[in-house]
């Protein structure tokens, strides 16, 4: 063993050191299952193990469909399915739930929290046909924009990034997909698809679609998951609030930018109207059917809100996807056994059977009891979200864990019910009616803005 | 990128000690057992720092520990037949 380097070995220990730390500096960004993002310019490919598919993974009888009238779901048309009396009383708990527990020193309903929740919901105002104040190219003498469907898909998707939109897809209305837009939006209007006017159109008492706008935009928006680990309160609805005030400026920016380059998008006149936002979500491919009957994405899981937009711009159409995750929900049921209401469904199999008639059915799902969802947010005072908090998919994307268990659950359904209990273990400690994370503590985090970040699922962040 | 230097830098130093110590004899599983190690020791620390800049303390203990002690015991068992074969006279 040589007591001492000469010049001749001292060279070749640093040549060793150098092409080790070379070699694993050079591997370390390269993550596993592909989930780390190239760095080619444009949109990035999704992980191989998220694969498009020619139809989406819940089972959909085109037949059974039909336009749906908003005002039916729980969520307007909540004193349908309770006795006067009843609703009232949940009314009257509504309107004071926040306070009660205020007053009773509950973590999460500081003075602090009440007034974050209530002002992170204020922001821009939306409409049906949109805002009128972006030139249309006509105005000032300039040709509309030309180009081919996937490059105005591309067109699109960069500008929604940019306005703040997560993931875009895109769908082609035919005589199956335009049953995803409601017969009658929220406010009673009519919504009426009209083979007669190339015009859109809003009256006092309908809106009208011309027949000619054959293409959905749909998008997801980022909610934040540490705002939401502190669901049911005030802290974990603000996320939710927020997310839906944001959407209302990106649909107004979106519906500017297609006036200003010669064509039209007619958005939802408020929040929630228009059309089924997770269905054509899913049926874009941004993410697939689950048991909480939202949308879960591959990127963000349920931590988003959908949108949708209808549009006269020809769009080259997304497909579906299969990235396991509605096979995993079939064994994981954690959302329904931390549900506090015990609304959302526990069965393994779906089934076509709804739970009521605030939802139109057609689907081969987990229909929730939607009243019974409703009622817990009037007796918490929010929109709960614990759902959205403990689903194992709701993680963020820093460690590599992340992409190795989804690349597992895309590939092999094995391994979900282990998972889904390793989930529950390691990230939702806490007792199913309470948040899962600290309310106190979430003003003491150095966090980004918005609560969420921008950099994950994005090449060129 | 400063962790993936540093156990760049690890890497190198035990291959500098290797070359220095000719009498430790490694047989060739030895060699499989320090890869698989290596391995486990990555996966355990990127997704320790990974979850602790996620905020998720109790994950990141349960991945330090879930990679990092077969990372331990396979380390263990190499450096025990190494220090081993280190003792035994060179044979002539």
């Amino acid at each position: 063993m040589p007591s001492s380097l000469n010049r001749r070995e001292f060279l070749k220990d640093m040549g060793l050191l150098s092409a080790g730390a070379a070699t694993v500096a050079a591997l370390g960004p390269i993550e596993a299952f592909g989930e780390s993002w190239s760095d080619k310019p444009g949109i990035a490919a999704r992980p191989a193990w998220v694969r498009t598919v020619g139809q989406p993974t819940v089972e959909i009888d085109w037949e059974a469909i039909y336009r749906f009238d908003e005002r039916n779901t729980v969520r307007r048309g909540w004193s349908k399915y309770m006795d006067a009396e009843a609703f009232q009383a949940v009314q009257d708990q509504n309107a004071i739930a926040v306070y009660e527990r205020n007053r009773a020193g509950q973590s999460g309903y500081s003075t602090r929290d009440i007034a974050l929740y209530r002002a992170s919901g204020i922001g821009a105002t939306q409409s049906f046909l949109g805002p009128d104040n972006v030139a249309k190219p006509e105005d000032n003498n300039i040709p509309r924009w030309e180009g081919t469907p996937e490059e105005a898909s591309e067109m699109i998707r960069a500008a929604l990034r940019a306005f703040g939109a997560a993931t875009v897809g895109f769908v082609e209305l035919d005589a199956n997909t335009e049953k995803l837009i409601y017969a009658i939006d929220p406010d009673g209007k009519e919504l009426v698809i009209s083979e007669e006017t190339e015009i859109p159109e809003e009256t006092e008492t309908q809106r009208i679609i011309p027949k000619s706008a054959r293409w959905v935009i749909t998008w997801t928006v980022q909610m934040s998951q540490e705002g939401m680990m502190r669901s049911p309160t005030p802290v974990g609805a603000a996320t939710t609030a927020m997310t839906y005030a944001e959407n209302r400026a990106i649909q107004s920016r979106l519906q500017g930018f297609l006036r200003g380059i010669g064509y039209y998008g007619l958005g939802e006149a408020e929040t929630n109207a228009l059309g089924i936002a997770p269905a054509f979500g899913v049926l874009a491919g941004l993410g697939e059917m689950s048991r909480l009957n939202r949308m879960i994405t591959p990127e963000y899981g349920p931590m988003v809100r959908s949108f949708k937009l209808i549009t006269n711009l020809p769009l080259a159409p997304t497909s579906p996807i299969d990235a396991g995750i509605f096979n995993f929900c079939r064994s994981c049921k954690t959302c329904a056994t931390y549900c506090p209401s015990g609304a959302l469904n526990m069965n393994t199999e779906p089934s076509y059977e709804t739970q009521g008639a605030w939802s139109r059915g057609g689907i081969r799902t987990y229909y929730e009891n939607s009243l019974s969802c409703r009622n817990y947010w009037a007796e918490v005072g929010t929109n709960c979200g614990i759902c959205f908090a403990v689903c194992p998919f709701s993680v963020k994307d820093r460690a590599m864990i992340h992409g190795m268990v989804k690349g597992i659950i895309g590939t092999t359904t094995i391994f979900n019910g282990a998972l889904a209990e390793l989930s529950r273990t390691v990230y939702s400690p806490g007792a199913p009616d309470q948040p899962q994370k600290s309310p106190e503590e979430w003003w003491t985090l150095d966090y980004s803005e918005f609560g969420i970040d921008t950099t994950h699922g994005h090449a060129d962040a | 990128m400063l962790f993936w230097l540093i156990a760049g830098v690890l890497l190198g130093a035990g291959a500098i000690f290797l070359r220095r110590n000719p009498n430790v004899k490694l047989a060739w599983f030895d060699w499989v057992f320090i890869v698989v190690a290596v391995l486990f020791f990555a996966v355990a620390i990127e997704n320790y720092s990974g979850s602790m800049s996620e905020l998720e303390p109790r994950a990141a203990g349960f991945l330090l520990i879930s990679f990092g002690l077969p990372g331990l015991i396979l380390t263990a068992i190499v450096a025990i037949r190494a220090w081993r074969s280190s003792k035994k006279p060179a044979s002539a």
